[in-house]
């Protein structure tokens, strides 16, 4: 304090209470022996704790929105844990999912054509009117160059041709006895 | 007060590389007023020691609020005395006569002389005071405070403090003539 404002003090204290200004200002109270050597250490202990959290600052008003920021990022984080599994599988099985396609296409595709093929020659199945049909055709259509053909490569033996004698209907030939030769199978 | 060392001691504090050394010149300066403030309001030491450091640790949270309006001499007095007042009514210490027997009582086990006698009777008569009488004296007797210190501490007009502090030595001043 100012040397002033102690006479200022003292005049003042003079002139309120004169027994109470002749008393020396000495306390009563007591301190233990190094309290303020030891009280210092203490203090600068803790004051350098507080003074390492507060290096540990956070930018202003995060701690008001941490709270909601946490809540959507771990809302974020959830959907991405969701899909993730999935993308990662298809990606693990491209090249699987990419021979399946293509397997799966081809046999499309050769199904359509056989099936198209299929319509434009169908079965042949021969019945018993067929062969007669057959038969009938080979008989009428047969010269002798095919049967000498036929002998020659042992498909059919000699006796088994006879002659058949055929009618006509041409008027132009009627009455005329043609005679040709017949295989019996 | 030595205003252009509190102010070295902030810039200090405000650097980060030396934050530590301001600390330590702010504890020393400061540690031996503010105790015996925080004493005269507590009594007993070993509550004036928690409230002590107690006081230094809200000091340095709130040290980057600080705006310098007013001196870091009335800042540091004025967190120190909210400290002591929250402390004594925590404890629901407002039985004066009671600590002004114990004041007594230690003093009188340490020493029995005279004017020990005269010094303790004087405790008993401060201790006896109204809690904002008592403030208002223990900072003008002992602190030699000015009148626009204390204003800035308590929050409290110059008149008021006056007043109070007149009222006060009145009181002291008669029950010292009644005792002696």
């Amino acid at each position: 304090m100012s040397n002033k404002n102690t006479e200022n003090i003292i005049k003042e204290l003079n002139d309120l209470a004169p027994s109470l200004a002749k008393l020396p200002k000495i306390s009563t109270l007591s301190v233990p022996e190094n309290y303020f050597e030891n009280v210092e250490e203490q203090i600068l202990s803790q004051l350098n704790l507080i003074s390492y959290e507060g290096t540990k600052q956070v930018p202003s008003g995060y701690l008001e929105h941490v709270e909601s920021d946490l809540a959507t990022w771990l809302t974020l984080n959830d959907r991405k844990k969701v899909k993730e599994p999935i993308l990662v599988s298809f990606l693990k099985y491209k090249k699987w999912l990419y021979s399946a396609a293509a397997i799966f296409t081809f046999a499309t595709c050769a199904l359509i054509v056989f099936n198209v093929q299929k319509e434009n020659y169908p079965a042949l199945e021969i019945t018993q009117n067929d062969q007669d049909q057959y038969l009938h055709y080979v008989q009428e259509n047969i010269d002798d160059f095919d049967i000498n053909v036929l002998i020659e490569n042992g498909l059919v033996e000699e006796s088994d041709i006879s002659l058949v004698t055929f009618e006509t209907e041409s008027p132009e030939y009627e009455s005329v006895l043609f005679m040709e030769s017949e295989i019996n199978f | 007060m030595h205003i252009s060392d509190d102010s070295k001691i902030l810039v200090m504090i405000a650097s980060s590389d030396q934050r530590n050394q301001g600390y330590r010149l702010l504890v020393n300066k400061y540690k031996e007023k503010l105790y015996w403030h925080i004493r005269r309001i507590v009594h007993e030491h070993e509550d004036a020691d928690d409230v002590l450091q107690n006081t230094f640790i809200k000091v340095v949270r709130n040290i980057d609020d600080f705006q310098q309006k007013s001196s870091l001499f009335t800042w540091l007095y004025r967190i120190a005395t909210n400290e002591s007042l929250n402390f004594i009514n925590s404890k629901k210490l407002r039985k004066t006569e009671e600590i002004g027997n114990v004041v007594l009582f230690k003093a009188a086990g340490e020493s029995l002389m005279e004017e020990n006698k005269i010094l303790n009777l004087l405790q008993i008569a401060i201790n006896n005071l109204p809690e904002k009488q008592r403030l208002v004296f223990n900072m003008r007797y002992y602190d030699e405070m000015t009148y626009q210190d204390m204003a800035e501490i308590t929050d409290t007009s110059v008149g008021a403090l006056k007043a109070s502090y007149h009222h006060a030595v009145k009181k002291i001043e008669e029950r010292l003539k009644a005792q002696i």
